[in-house]
């Protein structure tokens, strides 16, 4: 004997139970095209770089400002950078070349990746606009160092083929747009960090340093 | 006496005479009037030019007294390194002096000032007369500043001349010395404004810009000079002849790489920035095809030529200071 097969609404000519039949399948594309629509919003909907400082996104990108500050100044003991007003578009190459390993980091190499690039925009965004006082540095330089790194700042030292800071990074130190990054206010820990990393690597720009 | 001369006898005298001409080669001879040596390098070890010859080394900016003159001397100083700042009235582009003349006025193969300053008066060529060298820094400020040329004494040329003065301290005057201007390379074959193009794009735009604009900081500071267009040196400079633009190429750039480019990509490069368009020559005669004949005849000249359609010198901005509003 064959299986009473499933009624469908076309079998049933017009009725009461074919308008519910229809009115279910209605229903159910309604249901399935806003989420679709509620889904594709979610994306769509601009990331809050601010949030992201704050939070990290969840999925392998700690909160920023767990190791450069709640405002973004850094941490000079530990010799982590200022982001605070630095150029959006210096600070967005970084936390490319971080993920891609142009430039080495292990700590941020693995953030890196793990903010997409729209988080990477919205993060960089926010502290390009940030304005934040210097942090104060861990240890105060003597008068001496200071007037030897004012000449190597504004002079340079031309018997070693090495230009002055100032001719690529501005006068007072304020950064040429996204390849020069500002120096004023950063701490002087993360520079000499940088500049060592530099000169192992026989980087053009710090050999001579 | 018959005797032969005993043995010890000839030993004594053989040695004694041996002493005595050992004697007479260590005694120091004494000179005719020998030339007064220049300076050497106090770290030779950091130079990086193949040329064995010890190239003068300026006096020590710490070394400017602290009088009547050494105040001129730091004028001339902060004038050539921030001319948009010190000397507004004579500037008409977006240059300072020390863009071209690196580390200040101090630079061999760069234009220092101390060798030119020892190298003057000069009969020039340029203007068929004997030029002071306040005469010489004034067209500094015409062509290569696209400004205006002080008047002879003012202030600002007086200035400069004191700090030059203080470089060439104990340089030998006219003298040829070496480092002066810029490397003098030996023209090829070709020069290619394609490559240049390439190499342009691949070693100088990302300081000096894609159109040549130079780039400024986000306060408006001009950090990276341009090197065509409106606010570049105009047709007049020397900068603007590629041969003079290749030799300072060659030695100086990109910054702080200097004699990393071969002698060609040089030469290329710079004639594709000698290409470009800039300020018009300030001794245009109203017509290009004359100025080019009177002025740019040659053929490391590109004014008055036709580049991508268009001639050189025909469509430039005017020369000298945009009018005050």
């Amino acid at each position: 004997m064959a299986r009473p097969r499933q009624l469908r609404s076309a079998d049933v000519p017009y009725s009461p139970q074919r308008r519910i039949c229809r009115m279910r399948d209605a229903i159910q594309w309604a249901a399935f095209s806003l989420l679709a629509m509620i889904l594709s919003m979610n994306s769509a909907v601009a990331i809050d770089g601010k949030e992201l400082a704050a939070k990290g996104n969840g999925n392998g990108a700690h909160p920023c400002a767990a190791c450069h500050g709640t405002q973004g100044e850094g941490r000079p003991d530990a010799a982590y950078p200022r982001l605070a007003g630095l150029d959006a578009g210096y600070l967005l190459r970084q936390l490319n070349d971080f993920a891609n390993g142009h430039r080495a980091s292990e700590t941020m190499h693995s953030i890196a990746r793990a903010l997409a690039p729209d988080e990477r925009q919205a993060a960089a965004a926010f502290y390009g606009k940030l304005a934040a006082p210097m942090a104060p540095q861990p240890k105060k330089p003597s008068d001496e160092t200071i007037a030897k790194g004012m000449v190597v700042a504004t002079r340079g030292d031309w018997s070693k083929g090495l230009p002055a800071c100032a001719q690529c990074h501005g006068p007072s130190g304020q950064g040429v747009g996204a390849s020069f990054p500002k120096l004023a206010g950063q701490s002087a820990e993360y520079i000499v960090k940088d500049l060592r990393l530099g000169r192992k690597a026989k980087e053009p720009m710090t050999r001579s340093i | 006496m018959n005797r032969p001369v005993p043995f010890q006898t000839w030993a004594a005298g053989i040695l004694f005479l041996l002493l005595a001409g050992l004697i007479g080669y260590l005694l120091p001879h004494a000179g005719g009037g020998s030339k007064p040596a220049l300076p050497v390098p106090a770290n030779a070890s950091g130079e990086k030019d193949a040329d064995a010859k010890a190239s003068f080394v300026p006096a020590a900016e710490d070394a400017i007294p602290n009088d009547g003159f050494g105040e001129m001397v730091r004028l001339g100083a902060a004038i050539f390194t921030d001319t948009q700042k010190n000397a507004p009235d004579f500037v008409g582009n977006s240059l300072q002096c020390a863009n071209c003349h690196i580390d200040r006025g101090r630079l061999a193969n760069s234009a220092p000032l101390w060798a030119a300053y020892v190298a003057y008066p000069a009969y020039r060529d340029k203007n068929g007369h004997v030029n002071t060298f306040q005469e010489r820094l004034q067209g500094c400020f015409r062509y290569s500043m696209n400004g205006k040329a002080p008047p002879d004494g003012d202030k600002v040329l007086v200035a400069l001349e004191s700090y030059a003065f203080f470089l060439a301290k104990g340089a030998p005057t006219g003298t040829d010395l070496p480092g002066r201007g810029y490397p003098k390379l030996k023209q090829p074959a070709s020069m290619d404004y394609e490559r240049g193009h390439q190499i342009y794009a691949q070693k100088c735009a990302l300081c000096h810009g894609d159109a040549g604009q130079g780039q400024t900081s986000a306060d408006g500071t001009t950090v990276f000079p341009p090197v065509w267009g409106p606010r570049s040196f105009n047709w007049g400079a020397g900068m603007s002849s590629i041969a003079n633009a290749a030799g300072f190429i060659k030695a100086n750039m990109p910054l702080s790489q200097g004699n990393t480019l071969s002698e060609q990509e040089a030469w290329d490069v710079a004639t594709y920035i000698d290409s470009q368009e800039r300020p018009q020559d300030p001794r245009f005669t109203g017509s290009v095809t004359e100025t080019r004949k009177k002025y740019h005849d040659s053929p490391t000249s590109m004014y008055g030529q036709s580049v991508k359609g268009a001639v050189l010198g025909q469509n430039s901005p005017l020369a000298g200071p945009p009018a005050k509003d």
